[in-house]
């Protein structure tokens, strides 16, 4: 039975601003166990990032808001945490990987300075010689030279700086990467070079993992398990084999799947999802993806869809799974 | 970088030569004869005429430039039309008042500016910050000779506290140096603050809050070196600003400084003095651009590396 | 995948979204209207200006503003007087009400002036580039190195304190940052995809500058215009208080301080009007240009 590390139960969350009330999550339900990794797959504004930030309580001070729920990690709720718990358990037991390399680092300290400074700060015995030997051991772990931590973030290109930021999130060795469409500002072949870092160090730390991300190539390679996120809700969760070989899905994940192209069936158009994300702070009523579903009925309009248990493992929100049950459910 | 510097201070005298010759055109172009004014009203024509001869007024316009250049070349500024005393002197018996109250000036300015503007953006919407807000707001808008009359009336005539002119004391410095530095005080407050805010949204401000970095050390290791930089170039222009603008306080408080010297001089078209007072800040105001540059330099490794070539 | 029916139906049901498209000035000016600060400014200073305008007509400047009423020295509030009268019996509020005229005039000829120098000069030196930029760039760093009000006092004491004069000489001093934020903004603007596109339809140079960079730019300029304005204004102040702008007896807000200097161990009051009202208008206009600037940069500030 696998050990959960992180368990968000039921979380909603809202940003006010002048002119309306965001509703960014509505409801979230997630689970990621030791040594897992998760891959958290949707469209851009359906609150990927916003669940990675409410983890670690990063939501913009006087906008952002936890309205409900509970964020369980190690058994402890992390929006309890007072400030002096957050420092600690920021960077040493979770961290974060953010999108743009390009504007992760900051410009005026050297790189050297900014990946020690993580060690510094949750390591306070630790001796300046025993830092340093840390930081030049995770520059080798990433690829590169450590004779570079002198230098400043712009004397490095894209995938490099991107290096340097998984060098500072894995540098306290966390039990939790958040890592937010960590190749996405990269180019193709970069990408793949990333990638393959992050599944080493995965295995070689045991350190779960959930990769946001929106291109399901991704998650194929690199997740254990994934969930498909629509309008700040999880609609559909599964193991990896359930939700590649599963023949039941929600419409939006086929959707996803019908959208990527395929290179080997020739075809005149592409077939993107008709429609929008909706904003969020107009939401449909009654399911949120009905405005954009082919399979949508009159109970779809009015009525909110339950969680759907179609194996112990695959999950989805959607009123046509009722009562399906899948056989040989993965364990 | 020593290639940079040396760069920088040669191109300075193309600088000086522009300056020169427009100011001696307008100078020239002045209508009024120093000789005449200088004379009074009793005189001869021979004496005027001699009185010019020596002055070297009847001299041809380029010559009398040349002239100039080449006896300031060797540092000799002329005599002043007026007293007749070397002009360098002159200048150099005023610039010590002047001085005085700049960089009291920039002391305020640059203390009080940059600390009420960190600590406005960090206590954003916070009564301070409102409050701080109104008041650069107006400030801003102040004309300073009108602030240095308000604060003569309000510490010297009402309360007593000041001299009313003059420095005869170090306490007249006080006023002048205020009323100067309230205008950009105003402005380096909101310029900070707005920086500071700037740079606090930045993504790299939130990885380092995702390592768990204190909200302190935030402040004052990531975010204030990075909001500085705009305000230390703003700070630079304001002190060269400033070398030119305490003419208008100078009047206010009675101060025999450079201004005063510049107002009497183009007065009576007084030209040697002029040109030298002019040259002078022309010369301080160029080194503190470049020291202003080499500063930003020293903060941002991003520009250092492009000087250093 | 095509709607189905009762997609169709439902939408059918909701009401159609009315969607009229603004204008670009339109949405402007309803951020503008926002800020409820930039309106206030607005709002004075539109005052002022009507003012100025208007004071001729109901004011004489002979006989108001000018005359002596030695009778009638130093009188402070009261019903005739509103704001008293100064040293020589004038009304203070009629000599107020009629500087106005100089402030506002000066201010918009150093705006117009500054402004369409400084974005000729500057975009065609932002543009063109080469020797011509650099020639441009050299002969402004010569004017800057000058501060301002130096050179406005040279050019007054060369050629004259008349108002042309002052608008050119106060002019002179800011042409050259208007010219480097309009060369900089042409510069970053130069090098962006559109222009390569009207360039590749092989359109005329001049008309690329005047119609597809200058409207960009036009922003940050009428930014810096109007913050031009509200410096010009104390610095006329400023002038005219040494006695190298407008002389007295013209009402001329800096040459009522100067006036009003002299008296001021016995009759402070005389110093209170004209600082309120050049710090009233230079602020209402800092706050339109602020509110411009918001206006026109619709990052949200939150």
């Amino acid at each position: 039975m696998a050990d959960k590390l992180l368990e968000i139960k039921d979380l909603w969350v809202e940003f006010k601003t002048d002119d309306a009330l965001v509703h960014a999550l509505n409801g979230v339900n997630l689970t990621v166990n030791r040594g897992e990794a998760y891959g958290l797959v949707g469209e851009t504004g359906a609150g990927k990032t916003t669940t990675c930030k409410s983890i670690l309580q990063l939501l913009p001070d006087r906008v952002g808001k936890i309205t409900k729920g509970e964020i369980f990690f190690d058994g402890k709720n992390v929006p309890d945490f007072t400030e002096k718990e957050l420092e600690a358990f920021r960077g040493s037991q979770c961290a974060m990987i953010f999108q743009d390399p390009m504007t992760s680092l900051n410009p005026v300290l050297t790189v050297g300075d900014q990946v020690a400074e993580e060690i510094e700060l949750h390591n306070p015995g630790m001796s300046k010689a025993d830092i340093e030997k840390r930081v030049d051991d995770m520059f080798k772990l990433v690829g590169l030279l450590p004779e570079r931590k002198g230098e400043y973030p712009h004397q490095f290109s894209g995938g490099m700086k991107q290096r340097i930021v998984i060098a500072m999130g894995l540098a306290c060795q966390p039990e939790l990467l958040l890592a937010d469409e960590p190749t996405t500002a990269l180019d193709v072949t970069i990408q793949l070079q990333i990638l393959k870092l992050m599944k080493d160090l995965k295995e070689e730390f045991n350190t779960a993992m959930i990769m946001v991300t929106h291109d399901l190539g991704i998650v194929a390679k690199i997740c254990d398990r994934a969930g498909i996120m629509y309008a700040g809700e999880i609609i559909e969760d599964g193991d990896i084999e359930d939700i590649f070989e599963s023949k039941y899905h929600h419409p939006y994940t086929v959707g996803l799947f019908g959208s990527i192209p395929d290179l080997t069936v020739k075809t005149e158009r592409l077939h993107p999802i008709q429609g929008l994300m909706p904003d969020p702070a107009d939401l449909p009523k009654g399911c949120k993806f009905h405005p954009r579903c082919p399979e949508c009925h009159e109970e779809c309009l009015t009525k909110e869809p339950e969680v759907y248990q179609l194996s112990p493992s695959h999950m989805i929100k959607c009123h046509l799974f009722k009562d399906v049950k899948e056989e040989g459910g993965n364990n | 970088m020593a290639k940079y510097i040396v760069k920088r201070l040669i191109l300075i005298i193309p600088i000086l030569l522009g300056i020169s010759i427009i100011l001696f055109t307008i100078m020239n172009l002045t209508p009024g004869d120093p000789a005449q004014m200088l004379i009074g009203d009793t005189y001869t024509e021979d004496a005027l005429v001699q009185l010019r001869s020596e002055l070297g007024l009847d001299k041809p316009f380029l010559v009398r430039y040349a002239n100039y250049m080449l006896d300031a070349l060797r540092g000799d500024f002329g005599i002043s039309y007026r007293t007749r005393n070397p002009v360098f002197a002159e200048v150099f018996s005023r610039f010590p008042h002047t001085v005085a109250i700049t960089f009291l000036s920039i002391i305020i300015q640059l203390v009080v500016g940059v600390i009420v503007g960190i600590v406005a953006a960090v206590k954003q919407y916070s009564v301070m910050d409102t409050v701080s807000q109104s008041i650069t707001m107006v400030l801003a808008s102040v004309p300073d000779f009108w602030i240095g009359l308000m604060l003569l009336l309000l510490f010297s005539v009402k309360l007593g506290l000041l001299p009313l002119s003059g420095i005869a004391s170090w306490q007249g410095y006080i006023l002048p140096a205020v009323a100067v530095a309230l205008p950009y005080m105003a402005n380096l407050i909101r310029l900070t603050r707005s920086t500071m805010l700037d740079v606090m949204r930045m993504d790299y401000i939130q990885t380092a809050q995702a390592k768990g970095v204190p909200k302190k050390k935030i402040i004052f290791k990531h975010a204030l070196k990075n909001a500085l930089l705009p305000v230390v170039t703003i700070a630079g222009v304001n002190i060269s600003w400033m070398l030119g603008g305490t003419i208008v306080i100078e009047q206010v408080f009675n101060i025999p400084g450079i201004g005063s010297l510049m107002i009497q001089s183009i007065r009576n078209k007084d030209t040697p003095v002029v040109m030298a007072t002019v040259m002078f800040i022309a010369v301080l105001s160029c080194l503190i651009n470049l020291a202003t540059d080499l500063i930003y330099a020293a903060i941002d490794p991003r520009v250092k590396a492009q000087i250093k070539g | 995948m095509d709607i189905n029916k009762t997609q169709l139906e439902a939408l059918a049901k909701e009401e159609p979204k009315k969607f009229k498209r603004k204008s670009q000035l339109e949405m402007i000016w309803i951020r503008y209207k926002k800020n409820k600060l930039a309106l206030f400014g607005l709002a004075v200073f539109l005052i002022i200006v009507i003012v100025s305008i208007s004071t001729p007509l109901f004011i004489d400047y002979r006989t108001q503003v000018i005359k002596q009423n030695i009778m009638d020295k130093f009188q402070t509030s009261s019903a005739a007087h509103i704001l008293g009268t100064d040293q020589f019996g004038r009304d203070i509020l009629c000599r107020l009400l009629w500087g106005a005229r100089y402030s506002i005039l000066c201010g918009l000829g150093v705006m117009v002036l500054s402004l369409s120098v400084g974005a000729v000069l500057g975009a065609s030196a932002g543009y063109f580039g080469g020797i011509y930029d650099q020639i441009i760039m050299r002969v402004l760093d010569v004017f800057f190195a000058i501060p301002m009000t130096l050179m406005a006092i040279s050019i007054v004491a060369a050629f004259g304190n008349s108002i042309p004069n002052l608008i050119v000489a106060i002019s002179l001093g800011q042409i050259p940052k208007m010219t480097r934020i309009i060369r900089s903004s042409v510069i970053t603007l130069k090098d962006q995809d559109f222009i390569e596109a009207a360039r590749a339809c092989d359109t005329k140079k001049s008309r690329i500058i005047f119609k597809h960079i200058l409207p960009n730019a036009m922003g940050t300029l009428i930014v810096e215009g109007t913050l031009t304005m509200g410096k010009s204004i104390i610095l006329i102040a400023g002038l005219s208080f040494i006695g190298m702008g407008i002389q007295p007896p013209a009402p001329e807000w800096g040459a009522m301080l100067s006036e009003a200097k002299n008296y001021m161990l016995n009759y402070p009051y005389l110093m209170y009007a004209p600082g309120i009202a050049i710090v009233l208008t230079a602020l209402s206009i800092t706050l339109i240009g602020d509110g411009l600037r918001d206006a026109l940069d619709p990052k949200m500030k939150n």
